[in-house]
């Protein structure tokens, strides 16, 4: 029996479904994470200069991680 | 509550000692273990000839990528609410006071305080070879009165947090002297 025809057939529809879901849910979880370490850092942090560092290394990261987490999962759509 | 709120205007901030970044390492290495899990994955997937029993549609570089750094995505704000909760532990020394600071996760907190002149005791604990060798330990300070007794730990050079604290101490000693002289 061949299973091929069939599985690529559901990899065909998950993939793209579960490659987007699974950014949407990434990004809302990042959304609420990133919201409430803000809250910390403004209201908390003693010393000032090592959280401003933070949220450098932060933001660099937060705009190469999403954007090639989006850029590379629209690629992936739009080549299906 | 903010540190900022607990200081009177006749207080300063003199030093701030955060944990020793051996006390967040067990965790660094997770996060790095979990965040390189999935690039694991990827090469898993390249190596096992799975093109034999079904082919992925599409573009598998880009499925590879977005999969990763989804991944990272995630993994990220967790690494620094990891970094937070260490680093907002802290111990903050002003010329009348020692406050503590213990942050329990993201939504505990625990601030404690005491006046410097009511300080009787400090001792050091450094105890085994890589506290030893990276200086770090445990600080114990007594205090006269019903107060408890405080405990921080993983303190980076324990000793001359000690020494600045005696120091400061023998100050707001005299103050309060020169106060009730007057």
């Amino acid at each position: 029996m061949d299973i091929a025809a069939p599985l690529e057939s559901v990899l065909g529809t998950g993939i793209p479904v579960a490659l987007i879901g699974g950014l949407v849910f990434a990004l809302v979880m990042y959304a609420i994470f990133t919201a409430i370490l803000w809250y910390h850092w403004t209201h908390y942090a003693v010393t000032k200069t090592v959280v401003e560092r933070a949220v450098h290394v932060y933001i660099v990261l937060s705009v190469i991680f999403i954007g090639t987490a989006i850029v590379s999962t629209a690629t992936y759509v739009m080549t299906l | 509550m903010k540190i900022l709120e607990l200081i009177d205007n006749d207080e300063e901030i003199l030093f701030t000692v955060h944990k020793h970044w051996f006390a967040l390492l067990g965790k660094i290495v997770m996060f790095v273990v979990s965040a390189l899990a999935p690039i694991a994955f990827v090469i898993l997937f390249n190596v096992v000839p799975t093109e034999t029993l079904f082919s992925v549609p599409g573009n598998q570089t880009a499925l590879s990528i977005a999969f990763i750094f989804i991944w990272l995505t995630f993994v990220l704000p967790f690494v620094f609410v990891v970094w937070t909760d260490h680093y907002l532990d802290s111990l903050v020394l002003t010329t009348n006071r020692i406050i503590e600071v213990e942050q329990k996760g993201l939504f505990a907190r625990e601030v404690s305080s005491f006046r410097l002149d009511r300080v009787q005791d400090i001792t050091t604990e450094i105890t085994g070879v890589i506290p030893t060798m990276l200086n770090f330990g445990n600080l114990q300070i007594q205090t006269a009165g019903e107060s408890k007794e405080f405990k921080a730990k993983y303190i980076p050079d324990p000793r001359g947090v000690k020494l600045k604290i005696l120091r400061e101490h023998d100050e707001a000693v005299e103050r309060k002297f020169d106060r009730l002289r007057e």
